[in-house]
């Protein structure tokens, strides 16, 4: 035991005071800088056709060269960003986020009716801008990844799409995780919450940062901006210096769209067939008999949210999947076929891996009280370009990725949500709920 | 036989020295019988006379360089010069054959006391005096421990500043004042607090040392002090320096009467300076400075009496005498912002609203002008109005010292000595400053808290040596102390913030039976028991109510010399310790009647609460020919807990007014780590202690036991032709038990509860390496220490207070983990010595270089937290909960101090995490694999000498670059870029950027704003004046 006095002395930031110092002529041993200026910048846009309506779909990678600390990684943990192009941004003004970026809802309120959307400098600035202070070019996707004074980014979530959402409680709205068994960095069928970690007072936190419910797949679909082959568009990444206001490397990279043609429209989400397997849990299976029309890939994902997730007081899952940390998962078409998530590819528990859709009996049993099956959305998504070669890990360590299409630029179609409710035994598709996506979209590190 | 003017002790740490030899007819070969031998050095002469065998032996010399003289009558005198006896050792001259004509002999050479040479010596010591000690201190009258102690191999200086021995904990040094303990009672650090005065000799023994040393883990430091001497002796010391104000003056003087019986040794020093914090000529707020130290003044008094009485003055009286105060003045780099209790001038407080955190928020968390205005009255040490603080004391540190020792030599072969000492020393003051409130941004934790700490220690010794015959000599060494640690200290703000001024438990969160702040409002809870008013909120803090521990010890000791090549030290100790911990008047329990009283019952069995150890000690030396010797040391020691890591009792005070207010309805008080449970409270008071001691307090006892220390050595010593001497010890030390500090909880105010446990290991490899030259009136002579150290522990680097309390994550003990502590650095080397001219000229140059700290733990750190249900080593990364953040300074989580960011466009996960930059040190994958930049510092004095006279000039800090020693610290306001490169916001402390106080900083006190590190600049070069008067 010791007295409280020592520990508060050794809390570590006694010497901090005192240490806001330097001196000529000394500087500590050793640190080495990187040469930011030779990150790889990879930039490309395309049409979106968001369940009929059109948009701007956005490609960004921004890595470590192949000299660099980490080949492939994200070029920086701070940037700001700006996209200018042949657009104008919609009349009205997005609501800015704490860290004073709009760009879920909206243009910043200086920016509407303008074409360059901008960012807000990490010096202070609390004006609001589409990127704000948070969003940046990362290794893949335009995101509000920038770190912040207190060393952990502002968001491990990536942007709730689409963006600049203007519909009330979009019942489509999604946040593009992926999970397994398409995204599993282990290939443990469990994705990336693959390591049980309780917390230090409760609650589940699966060995990855806070929030972190799937690998980022790094997809920026604009709505309300028509794409135009007019004009190219220009994303300038500005990486600032180590004294507000200056700059250590500022890259630029544009491009002008070939042509406004919409992929094929998926009017529908896919079809969801559950069933149990010998051990009794429920497996997803989805069949597309085809990609959607120019599309040469296909996601489907599925997100699991547990049971009665509109419950004031949401009970226990078996899985921990709930309204606030859904399950994720992710099957990936290159073509024409059947992809099934297997019964147990949920989060790792206390007691080992769970499975991927609760049913009534696993989430009675591990609520201790009678409790439904869990309620699970589905949607699909299509590309003409290599999403899913682009992602990570699967392009983990490549600093230049091939992010363009055979059509010379990168369209996306993206179908609605469909909402499967317990039904009796099994599921049954209903309309998509609103209040629990956006409980999903608002979480942050 | 004997006959001896014997007057010091045989006291552990090497205060006294045995000479023993055997006297011949050179004509007839045969032994001479009742030859007489003196011995006579400065502090005392010593006479014995020969036995049937031609042997003598004189017992409890004074450790000192004599001049033996044999007297046969009828035969030519024999005179042997520079004969040094070291402590705890028997110094043989061999065997002297003695003639009618006047011959030399040959065979005895003569060493200095501060020779490495010390061809007889069983254990590894050394002592620093004369010569020696000016070399290394540059001046007389420099009152500097650590610059003394430098001088010896093997000793070395923590990241703090304090000495370690063979790079063990600064808690396990033992600290001696002329052979006695003098450690202090509550953190085992040293009594004297890095001063001196009169010193006569340092004596250092490293390892276990033999059987009469006790409670000691990697050595003994024992500070001696001056005696009187015939011829008489004095000095006059007057100094000054600059560029900060560095003032001294003292003065010395020892005496003895011609027939030995009276002496004695008076000295007083004083001195008044500023310390130096940062480049001088700087503002001080440039370097986060406030609140610091601005002025110190130290007043330091010793006298040392002896009396000397019976048959040839064989009995002796010592009264040792020593009182030091050193008081630390405040207000260093301003006070903007801040005020301070009108009751406790020690205590600085942060008020809400003066001093933003610059969090962007209206009202700082927890201390809102809103909290404030509720304090007001209700806390005695919170002002009802803001005062500006001044430079007024806010520290004082007194010592006092006396020791009362008597020595009989009872006869020719039997040596007593008994010494009763009773000490105390206080560190009063106030903990926190407001530098660390606006750093913190005003953390509950870093606010000020008043406290006393230190305590008495009261104690006899008691040695029996008895010599049996030529080669056997036994010693018992027994110990009896009782020490009483002191700290009674309060947080101010801790109770007011957990009955809800902003605190987990404010009023709307309270259950039922809890006290609130409303209890104190006016139709509140109270009010009914108090028409007059209601008193104000009682402090809570620590207080160990009377707690005192008691340690013992036995030694049994027998020097067996076979043959005069062969010296061997064998012995046994025994030693145990009692903890008699204080009662705690608020626990009621009547299931519980034990005290203390928030632990699990098992916590106080025998062995944590009455340890006991026994500890071999053997030793074997072999004297090659005059000039080479071989030794080799095993021995077991043992450090008992001192207060500090035994135990925290919570303590509540000014809680009168409420011992006899009914507890609420339901209240309940108790521990529920005590499975007897919680049980109602019996009044208000009790309510209020409980909720201190279950939300703030660490346990008051831990189930602890002694750490035991294993030492191995191995010396080999050389004296070349011209004098210079050669000391190489390699060694090993293997602790075991020791104690390790694991994190119990983290508290919503930022502050930590910890746990102690015997998990902790250290295992050192090392060597010390000393050279020295022979002392000459007029030339070159010096000294070369060094000593490198491979420290391996269970603490990662660096921690604070690493070289003390270590603290270390439950899944690093669990896993067993070691690191290479960062406390000490792998190298040290102290070069130092002096050049005399003929006209009393002398210029005395010291080097001192180490090699850096390290600094860094390795990319893999023990997770705090199970994974799959098991502790794991994983990456160390700016993960939130999970993973273990000792990222490589603090043992504190967080973020800000990580080494290592991931990517989030794919962070991975703890096993695997995806790290995309760093903050741009080389990264070692093995723990303290990096070395901070070395040390190198150069100390001159040039000296004059003129009859009494002496002028000087002292430079320190030669080179002047005050980042010497300085020790990295993280910078917590870091944002990596990428790979090491800063970000935007880096350096831009908003506490820092936001206070007026920095509105005049110069430029370069930003140098390191946007580095991942940063550095505490310690002082510049400065000089000293002085002048001194021989009387």
């Amino acid at each position: 035991m010791l007295p409280k006095k020592r520990i508060q002395l050794g809390a570590g930031l006694a010497a901090i005071g005192l240490a806001a110092c330097g001196g000529s002529g000394t500087s500590p041993a050793g640190v080495t800088t990187a040469a930011v200026g030779a990150n790889v910048l990879q930039f490309a846009a395309g049409t979106a056709n968001i369940a009929g309506t059109t948009g701007l779909n956005v490609v960004v990678t921004y890595r470590q060269p192949s000299s660099g600390y980490k080949a492939g990684d994200s070029g920086s943990l701070v940037n700001s960003v700006s996209l200018t192009g042949p657009f104008t941004l919609p009349a009205t003004a997005g609501t800015a986020d704490p860290y004073y970026s709009t760009i879920e809802t909206g243009p910043g309120p200086s920016e509407v009716g303008h074409s360059t959307m901008g960012s807000t400098p990490q010096t202070g600035s609390t004006t609001a801008t589409t990127f704000g202070q948070s969003g940046q070019a990362s290794g893949l996707g335009l995101e509000p990844y920038n770190y912040n004074n207190g060393s952990v980014p502002d968001s491990v979530a990536p942007y709730t799409l689409p963006l600049y959402d203007t519909t009330a409680n979009d019942p489509n709205a999604f946040v593009p995780w992926g999970g397994p068994p398409a995204f599993d960095p282990n290939k443990d069928g469990e994705g990336a919450r693959d390591l049980y970690v309780p917390q230090p007072s409760s609650g589940w936190y699966w060995g990855v940062p806070v929030g972190t419910l799937g690998i980022s797949e790094g997809i920026d679909v604009f709505g309300g901006i028509t794409p135009a082959t007019s004009a190219p568009y220009t994303l300038t990444v500005t990486v600032p210096g180590q004294t507000a206001g200056t700059t250590t490397a500022t890259q630029q990279a544009s491009f002008t769209l070939k042509s406004t043609n919409l992929l094929g429209t998926l009017s529908t989400a896919p079809t969801v067939t559950t069933a149990a397997d010998a051990n009794g849990n429920t497996t997803l299976s989805v069949t597309l008999s085809s990609l959607p029309a120019g599309a040469t890939e296909a996601y489907v994902q599925i997100a699991d949210y547990g049971p009665d997730p509109t419950a004031s007081s949401q009970p226990t899952s078996c899985n921990a999947a709930s309204a606030t940390y859904p399950a994720y998962y992710t099957l990936y078409f290159k073509g024409p076929g059947t992809q099934t998530v297997t019964g147990m590819e949920g989060p790792r528990g206390a007691n080992g891996q769970t499975p991927s859709i609760c049913t009534a009996g696993q989430n009675t049993a591990a609520a201790g009280a009678t409790t439904d099956a869990d309620t699970f959305t589905v949607q699909e998504l299509g590309f003409d370009y290599p999403a899913y070669e682009a992602s990570y890990p699967n392009s983990l360590s490549n600093p230049s990725p091939t992010i363009l299409g055979a059509a010379g630029q990168d369209d996306i179609t993206i179908s609605p949500v469909a909402t499967y409710a317990p039904s009796g035994t099994t599921w049954a598709a209903t309309a998509s709920n609103v209040r629990l996506l956006r409980q999903a979209a608002i979480r942050r590190h | 036989m004997l006959s001896s003017a014997a007057l010091p002790s045989f006291a552990a740490g090497g205060l006294s020295g045995n000479l023993s030899g055997t006297i011949t007819d050179a004509a007839t070969n045969q032994p001479a019988v009742n030859a007489t031998v003196t011995a006579v050095a400065p502090t005392g002469k010593y006479t014995a006379h020969t036995d049937a065998h031609g042997h003598f032996s004189i017992l409890g010399m004074a450790v000192d360089t004599y001049t033996v003289t044999v007297m046969i009558p009828g035969f030519q005198n024999f005179e042997l010069g520079g004969v040094t006896i070291q402590g705890d050792q028997t110094v043989s001259i061999g065997s002297i054959a003695m003639t009618h004509t006047p011959r030399v002999i040959g065979g005895v050479r003569s060493h200095s006391a501060s020779s490495v040479f010390q061809p007889s010596q069983t254990t590894d010591s050394f002592t620093i005096s004369g010569e020696r000690a000016l070399q290394t201190l540059g001046k007389s009258f420099n009152t500097n421990e650590n610059d003394l102690l430098l001088a010896v191999p093997g000793v070395t200086l923590s990241d703090t500043g304090t000495a370690t021995i063979r790079g063990g904990l600064t808690t396990e040094v033992g600290y001696q004042l002329d052979g006695v303990n003098f450690t202090e009672p509550f953190f085992s650090s040293n009594a004297s607090q890095g001063r001196f005065a009169g010193l006569g000799s340092l004596q250092v023994v490293e390892g276990a040392g033999d059987a009469t040393q006790g409670d000691i883990g990697r050595g003994v430091i024992n500070i001696v002090p001056k005696r009187g001497t015939n011829p008489a002796f004095g000095q006059i010391d007057l100094e000054d320096g600059f560029p900060n104000k560095d003032q001294q003056a003292g003065i010395e003087y020892g005496w003895a009467s011609k027939d030995g019986r009276f002496s004695d040794y008076i000295t007083a020093i004083n001195y008044n300076q500023s310390p130096y914090n940062g480049y001088s000529n700087a503002n001080a707020a440039a370097y986060g400075n406030y609140f610091g130290i601005s002025n110190q003044l130290s007043n330091q008094f010793l006298n040392n009496f002896t009396f000397r009485f019976g048959k040839d003055n064989n009995q002796s009286l010592q009264v040792l005498y020593m009182y030091q105060n050193l008081r630390d003045y405040g207000n260093y780099g301003g006070s903007q912002g801040l005020s301070y209790y009108p009751g406790a001038p020690y205590a600085y407080n942060p008020v809400a609203g003066l001093v933003d955190n610059g969090d962007g928020t209206p009202n700082d968390p927890g201390y809102g002008p809103g909290t404030y205005g509720r304090l007001v009255g209700l806390n005695p040490d919170v002002p009802s109005n803001y005062l500006a603080q001044g430079a007024q004391e806010i520290a004082a540190d007194p010592t006092r010292f006396l020791k009362l020792e008597y020595d009989n030599n009872l006869n020719d072969s039997t040596f007593l000595r008994v010494s009763y000492y009773n000490w105390e020393t206080l560190q009063t003051g106030s903990n926190d400053l407001g530098s660390n409130a606006i750093a913190s941004g005003l953390a509950l934790g870093s606010y000020p808290t008043e406290d006393v700490e230190g305590g008495p220690r009261v104690g006899v010794t008691a040695d029996l040596t008895k010599q049996f015959g030529e080669k056997n000599t036994v010693t018992i060494a027994t110990k009896y102390e009782t020490s009483h640690p002191i700290w009674d200290g309060y947080d101010p703000n801790a109770m007011m913030y957990l009955l809800g001024a902003g605190g987990p438990l404010a009023d709307a969160q309270a259950p039922a039976g809890t006290p609130t702040l409303s209890d104190f409002m006016p139709g509140g809870y109270l009010s009914q028991y108090f028409p007059n008013g209601v008193p104000q909120v009682p402090l809570s803090g620590i207080n160990y109510n009377g707690a005192y521990f008691q340690e013992f010890g036995i030694g049994l000791r027998w020097q067996w010399n076979p043959s005069p090549k062969w010296k061997t030290d064998l012995g046994v100790r025994y030693d145990g310790q009692n903890q008699h911990w204080g009662s705690n008047p608020f626990n009621t329990n009547p299931l519980d009647v034990n005290n203390p009283s928030d632990v699990n019952p098992s916590g106080l069995a025998n062995q944590y609460v009455q340890p006991r150890e026994t500890e071999p000690r053997a030793a074997v030396t072999y004297l090659m020919d005059p000039n080479d010797s071989l030794r080799f040391g095993y021995g077991r020691s043992v450090v008992f807990l001192n207060a500090q890591t035994a135990g925290t009792p919570a303590g509540l005070y000014n809680a009168a007014p409420f011992m006899n207010i009914p507890a609420q309805q339901g209240a309940m008080c108790g521990s529920g780590t005590n499975p007897k449970g919680f049980y109602p409270c019996a009044n208000y008071a009790q309510e209020l202690y409980w909720l201190y001691d279950q939300n703030f307090d660490a346990p008051d006892l831990g189930a602890a036991l002694p750490a035991t220390y294993s030492n191995y050595d191995f010396t080999y010593q050389h004296q070349f032709s011209n004098g210079m001497a050669l000391h190489v010890t390699p060694f090993y030390a293997l602790d075991t038990n020791t104690p390790s500090f694991a994190l119990v909880r983290s508290l919503s105010t930022g502050s930590f509860v910890f746990s102690v446990n015997n998990q902790g290991i250290n295992r050192t490899t090392g060597v010390e390496f000393g050279l020295s030259t022979r002392d000459v009136p007029v030339g070159a002579s010096g000294f070369l220490s060094a000593t490198y150290q491979n420290v391996l522990g269970s603490t990662p680097p660096l921690g604070q207070d690493e070289d003390s309390l270590p603290v270390n994550g439950s899944g690093s003990l669990e896993l067993g983990d070691m690191y290479r502590e960062g406390y000490v650095s792998p190298l040290d080397l102290r070069i130092g010595g002096d050049y005399k001219f003929k006209d009393g000229f002398r210029v005395s140059p010291v080097v001192e270089i180490t090699a850096g700290y390290p600094y860094n733990v390795g990319t893999m750190v023990a997770s705090s937290a199970t994974i799959n249900g098991q502790f794991a080593n994983v990456p160390q990364v700016n993960y939130g909960a999970g993973t273990t953040q000792i990222p490589g300074f603090e043992y504190s989580s967080g973020p800000s101090n990580a080494t290592q960011y991931y990517d989030p466009a794919y962070a991975g996960n703890s096993y695997d995490p995806n790290v995309a930059a760093t903050r741009g040190t080389p990264s070692s994958a093995s723990s303290g694999g990096q070395l901070w930049k070395p040390n190198v510092e150069l100390n001159l004095t040039l000296e004059y000498k003129h009859k009494r006279n002496t002028w000087g000039v002292q430079f320190q800090n030669l080179f002047g670059n005050a980042y010497n020693g300085a020790i990295p610290i993280v910078n917590p306001y870091y944002q990596p870029v990428a790979n090491g490169l800063s970000g935007p916001q880096t350096g831009v402390n908003p506490y820092v950027a936001n206070s007026p106080a920095f509105a005049n900083v110069p430029g370069d006190a930003y140098a390191f704003k946007n580095g991942a590190y940063l550095l505490l600049p310690l002082r510049p070069m400065t000089t000293t004046v002085y002048y001194q008067l021989s009387l």
